[in-house]
C-alpha cells in the first residue's frame, strides 16, 4: 500500500531537494514552537488582569497658569462637580494615571522582626477617599480612606508618621509579612495598615512588582497631580469631552491637558511585549510561507521531472490516487525526518532562550503542537502538486521514448 | 481475449482532428501470438494503447476477456490493467531510481501481494528472463538487452493473460532483438496472449498471425477474416 521502501531508496538518489526541505521543515519546527511559546508568554502577560476598571476610566491633568500648584480646594471642588455629571460613577485624584507605568515606588520593610526585616519593591499610589470606587479595587478587609484621612506632605510617602494610615494589595500583604496573615493594625514605615484590598496594578504594568501597591491618602500638589475618572461602561468618549469643559468652566484661568484613556496607557505600557508579539507572529508566518511554498515548489518540480515515470506506473496499474499517494508519502517522509531533527533544533534554541533571556523551558505540548503542524503544512504544501502527478496520462509511457 | 468493434480514436488539437483509428475492428484469441505492422503514423500505438487501457477512445465497443471496459472508472480500468495485462515498451521505460528488483516489484505493490509472495514473484520473473545476478543493479548498469528483459520481466510478473508490447526490439541490435523474440516465443507457448506491433518482417512472419494498420484501419480484410 505505501511504498515506503522503493520511496527511501528513491530519495537516497536524489538528496540534495530533499535535504533543502528537511533543513526547512526543521528550521520551521525549531522557530515556530518557540516562537509561539514567547507570544503565549507574553500575550498571558498583557492580558493578566489588572484588577481596576480600565475600560471605564479616564485620566487628565490640571496646569494652573497663575498659581503653580493646585489647590486642595479647587481639586475637592472639581471632583465634586465632575461626580455629579451623568454616566460618571466616581472621581478621585492620584499622583500618576493608572497603568502609566510610571509613579512612585520604594523598598517597604517590615521590621517586625529586626534581626530579619523583610523588604518588598512597592508601588506607592496617594488618593482620596474615592480611590477605591474610582479604580473599581475590591475591599478585603479593614477599611478605605475616609475624607479626614487626607495628609498633606510634600512627597508621595511623606513621612509615614503623618499619614493616617495604609491600605495593602493582599499581593504586597502576603509578600511582607506573610500568606494571608492578618496585617490589619501592622506597622508599616510609621504607619499603620488600616485596609486590605484585592490583588491591583496601579501605577505600574509589566513589571513583576506591580500588584504590590501601598495606598496611602496624601495630597501632593506638583505636576503629576491626575484627576481619575469612572464612567458607566459607554460613558468614557463623551465624558472626555464633557469633563474638560466642566472644568475649564468652573476655572478658566487653567489649561486641562493629557485627557486620555487609561486602555491607551496599558497599551502604551505594553508596547514593547505588543512588537514582539506582532514581530514573532510575522516571522512565524514567514517561516511558515516560505517552507510551506518551497514544499510546494519542490513537489511540482518534482512531479513534472518524473512525469514520464507517473506514465509509465500508471501503465503498470498505478491508479490515480496511487500517484497522489506516493508523492503524498514521499513528502511526509521527508518532512518526518525535518520533524526528528526540528525538535532537537527546538530543544536548544530553547536552551538558549532560557540561559540568556530567563525564558522558562519549553512546553512538551509546544513541540507536540508544532509538530504536527509542520507535518500537517507539508501534507497541505503537497496537495494541489501531487494532485496535479496524478493527472498524467498513462499514455505518456508509450508516447514518449 | 480482444474484442473490439468499430472502435474510432479521434486526437484533436486547436486546428486538427486526427482520425487515429477509424472503424477499427479486431478480435484476438486467447493463446494467440499476433504481430502489427503498418506504415508510420497508421495507428499501431494508437490501437495498443487502447487495448491496454491507457487512453479512452471516442466510439465503438471493447471487450477485454469478456469485460466491457466502457464507462469504468480510473481506480477500476487501472485495476483491470494491473491485473490482466503486462506492457512491454520500445523504451524500456524502467524506473531509473529503482534497482531492478524494486522495477519489478512497482505492479505487484499496486496489486496488493504481500511481502513474500512479491519476492517469490520478482525471483521467479528474473531467473526466466535470466537476471537474477543482476537484481540489485539500477537500469542505467545494464546493457539495453538486458534492460528490455528486465521490462519483460516486470510484464510478466504479475502472470497478466494478456501481454501487449510496441516495437519491443526496436532500440535493440539483431542478436539481441532475436534473444527477447525468443523469451516472448517461450512466454506464449505457456499460454499468454500476445500482441505485439514491430517494423522488423521478419519477426512479425514469426507470429502467428499478422495484421496490418494503414491509416487507422486494418488493411487486409482476409486476414482478419481468417479468425
Ligand atoms: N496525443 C496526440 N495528439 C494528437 N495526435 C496524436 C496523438 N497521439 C498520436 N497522434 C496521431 O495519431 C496518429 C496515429 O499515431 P500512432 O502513434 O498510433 O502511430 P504509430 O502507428 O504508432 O506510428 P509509429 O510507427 O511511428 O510509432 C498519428 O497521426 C499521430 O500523429
Ligand atoms: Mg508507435
Amino acid at each position: 500500500m505505501f511504498e515506503f521502501g522503493p520511496i527511501l531508496r528513491t530519495l537516497w538518489r536524489n538528496k540534495t531537494g530533499a535535504l533543502l526541505i528537511i533543513v526547512q521543515a526543521a528550521l520551521t519546527l525549531g522557530i515556530v514552537s518557540n516562537a509561539a511559546y514567547v507570544v503565549h508568554d507574553r500575550q498571558q502577560l498583557i492580558e493578566r488582569p489588572t484588577g481596576i476598571d480600565e475600560q471605564n476610566l479616564f485620566t487628565l491633568r490640571i496646569a494652573q497658569l497663575s498659581n503653580p500648584k493646585s489647590n486642595y480646594q479647587d481639586v475637592i471642588r472639581d471632583l465634586d462637580e465632575i461626580r455629579r455629571l451623568p454616566g460618571v460613577v466616581d472621581a478621585s485624584f492620584g499622583n500618576t494615571s493608572p497603568l502609566s507605568n510610571s509613579g512612585s515606588s520604594s523598598d517597604m520593610t517590615n521590621e517586625e522582626n529586626p534581626d530579619k526585616p523583610v523588604s518588598v519593591l512597592t508601588d506607592l499610589f496617594s488618593t482620596d477617599s474615592h480611590g477605591l470606587n474610582t479604580l473599581g479595587l475590591k475591599l478585603v478587609s479593614g477599611r478605605f480612606f475616609n475624607d479626614t484621612d487626607i495628609g498633606f506632605s510634600g512627597s508621595v510617602f511623606g513621612n509615614g508618621a503623618d499619614l493616617s494610615g495604609i491600605v495593602l494589595t493582599r499581593t504586597l500583604a502576603d509578600a511582607l509579612f506573610g500568606k494571608d496573615v492578618d496585617v490589619l493594625g501592622k506597622q508599616l514605615m510609621g504607619s499603620t495598615v488600616i485596609g486590605v484590598v484585592e490583588p491591583a496594578m496601579v501605577s505600574y504594568v509589566a513589571q513583576d512588582y506591580a500588584t504590590g501597591v501601598a495606598f496611602i491618602a496624601n495630597f501632593v500638589a506638583n505636576d503629576s497631580l491626575t484627576y481619575i475618572v469612572r464612567c458607566e461602561p459607554g460613558q468614557l468618549s463623551q465624558l472626555m469631552v464633557k469633563v474638560p469643559k466642566l472644568l475649564q468652566k468652573l476655572d478658566p484661568n487653567r489649561i486641562v491637558r493629557n485627557v486620555r484613556p487609561v486602555t491607551e496607557f496599558k497599551q502604551r505600557s505594553y508596547r514593547r511585549h505588543i512588537s514582539m508579539v506582532k514581530m514573532l507572529t510575522v516571522t512565524m508566518i514567514l517561516v511558515i510561507s516560505v517552507t510551506g511554498l518551497g514544499i510546494v515548489g519542490l513537489t511540482l518540480l518534482w512531479g513534472n521531472q518524473r512525469r514520464r515515470q507517473i506514465g509509465i506506473r500508471r501503465a503498470l496499474g498505478a491508479s490515480r490516487l496511487a500517484v497522489m499517494r506516493y508523492f503524498l508519502t514521499e513528502n511526509l517522509l521527508i518532512t518526518a525526518i525535518g520533524v526528528v531533527l526540528g525538535v532537537i533544533l527546538s530543544l536548544a534554541l530553547n536552551q538558549l532562550m532560557v540561559q540568556h533571556y530567563q525564558m522558562s523551558a519549553l512546553p512538551l505540548s509546544y513541540i507536540l503542537f508544532s509538530m504536527l503542524a509542520v507535518l500537517l503544512l507539508g501534507l497541505l504544501a503537497a496537495l494541489v502538486p501531487a494532485w496535479r502527478s496524478s493527472l498524467v496520462s498513462p499514455a505518456l509511457a508509450t508516447r514518449s521514448v | 481475449m480482444l474484442k473490439m468493434e468499430h472502435i474510432a480514436k479521434v486526437f484533436r488539437t486547436d486546428t486538427v482532428a486526427t482520425h487515429a483509428l477509424r472503424d477499427f475492428s479486431l478480435h484476438v484469441k486467447a493463446g494467440e501470438f499476433v504481430s502489427v505492422t503498418g506504415p508510420s503514423g497508421a495507428g499501431k500505438t494508437t490501437f495498443l494503447n487502447i487495448a491496454g487501457l491507457l487512453e479512452p477512445f471516442d466510439g465503438g465497443s471493447y471487450q477485454l476477456d469478456g469485460i466491457s471496459v466502457h464507462g469504468l472508472s480510473d481506480s477500476q480500468r487501472s485495476k483491470l490493467r494491473n491485473e490482466k495485462i503486462g506492457f512491454i515498451f520500445q523504451g524500456f521505460n524502467l524506473i531509473p531510481d529503482l534497482n531492478i528488483f524494486d522495477n519489478v516489484d512497482v505492479p505487484l505493490r499496486y496489486r496488493g501481494f504481500g511481502r513474500a509472495e512479491r519476492k517469490r514473484r520478482i525471483e521467479d520473473a528474473l531467473a526466466k528472463v535470466g537476471l537474477s545476478a543482476r537484481a540489485k543493479h539500477l537500469p542505467s548498469q545494464l546493457s539495453g538487452g538486458q534492460q528490455q528483459r528486465a521490462a519483460i520481466a516486470r510484464a510478466l510478473a504479475g502472470e497478466p493473460a494478456f501481454l501487449l508490447a510496441d516495437e519491443p526490439t526496436g532500440n535493440l541490435d539483431t542478436t539481441m532483438a532475436r534473444q527477447v523474440m525468443e523469451l516472448l516465443e517461450q512466454i506464449n507457448s505457456q499460454g499468454t496472449t500476445i500482441v505485439m506491433v514491430t517494423h522488423d518482417p521478419e519477426l512479425a512472419r514469426r507470429a502467428q498471425r499478422n495484421i496490418q494498420i494503414v491509416d487507422g484501419e486494418v488493411a487486409d480484410l482476409t486476414l482478419r477474416q481468417a479468425v
